[in-house]
């Protein structure tokens, strides 16, 4: 696979970073994983094939602790993406 | 047509306070009553949905938006709905199985507006919002596609 410039590639352990939620298909919810509370930015969105979401700019969001929080992501349709709480 | 589905619903929803008067409710136990909310992931021209969780009406939510926790009945319910586009689709029926004492999302995807030819599934998906406390200085994250068009996504931080 390819990349485009700046882009990160979505193997499964040569990121030099964190991957908070691996492959999920349509449908599908991960588990939680533990984040450093704080800003967080989210990058880009990845699949194994094109095509990519590589944002403009990193989309940042709060994290409180021992708060609990679902990324939802649609692919720019619509609102395209949010970070809601859960607790 | 909305018209009818709404006097449906709100039929329902009588049915549903009528049962659950006739219940009694004094069972002596004292386990919590599972929580729901509703996050409506559809995509397109959806501006809101109506859920039925069991006889039960969760709060109408719109597009991108999410409702508080709602008390249910614990056990096997049925989630029926519809989403109001132009006119009124009938979203996909499911049971799901709520324990006591346990937190969910339900969580509606898809598009409605292109599932008309019936190529892009519509899902109601329930996730389990209970979790373990995270490490000192630590939240929680978790992740789920609603990209009803594109392959497996991960997310990078």
């Amino acid at each position: 696979m390819s990349a485009a410039p700046g882009m990160i590639l979505p193997t499964v352990s040569g990121f030099n970073g964190t991957t908070v939620l691996k492959d999920a298909y349509y449908g599908e919810v991960t588990n939680y994983s533990e984040q450093k509370a704080g800003q967080i930015s989210i990058e880009s969105v990845l699949g194994d094939s094109p095509p990519y979401t590589v944002f403009t700019s990193p989309q940042t969001f709060t994290l409180t602790a021992g708060h609990a929080y679902t990324f939802y992501y649609l692919d720019g349709l619509s609102h395209g993406y949010a970070m809601l709480e859960d607790s | 047509m909305i018209l009818f589905k709404r006097v449906a619903i709100m039929t329902a929803v009588a049915c549903g306070l009528l049962a659950c008067a006739g219940c009694g409710g004094s069972s002596g136990s004292t386990t919590a009553a599972p929580k729901v909310k509703l996050v409506n992931e559809l995509g397109g021209s959806n501006p809101e949905i109506n859920i039925m969780l069991g006889g039960q009406a969760l709060p109408i939510v719109e597009d991108g938006g999410i409702s508080q926790y709602t008390n249910a009945a614990a056990g096997m319910q049925s989630v029926t709905g519809v989403a109001y586009v132009q006119g009124v689709d009938d979203l996909p029926s499911t049971t799901i199985n709520l324990a006591a004492g346990s937190t969910y999302t339900l969580i509606a995807m898809g598009n409605t507006s292109a599932s008309v030819d019936g190529t892009i599934p519509i899902m109601i998906v329930l996730a389990n919002d209970d979790h373990t406390a995270p490490s000192s200085g630590y939240a929680l994250v978790r992740y789920v596609s609603c990209a009803w068009n594109d392959p497996p996504y991960s997310v990078w931080v």
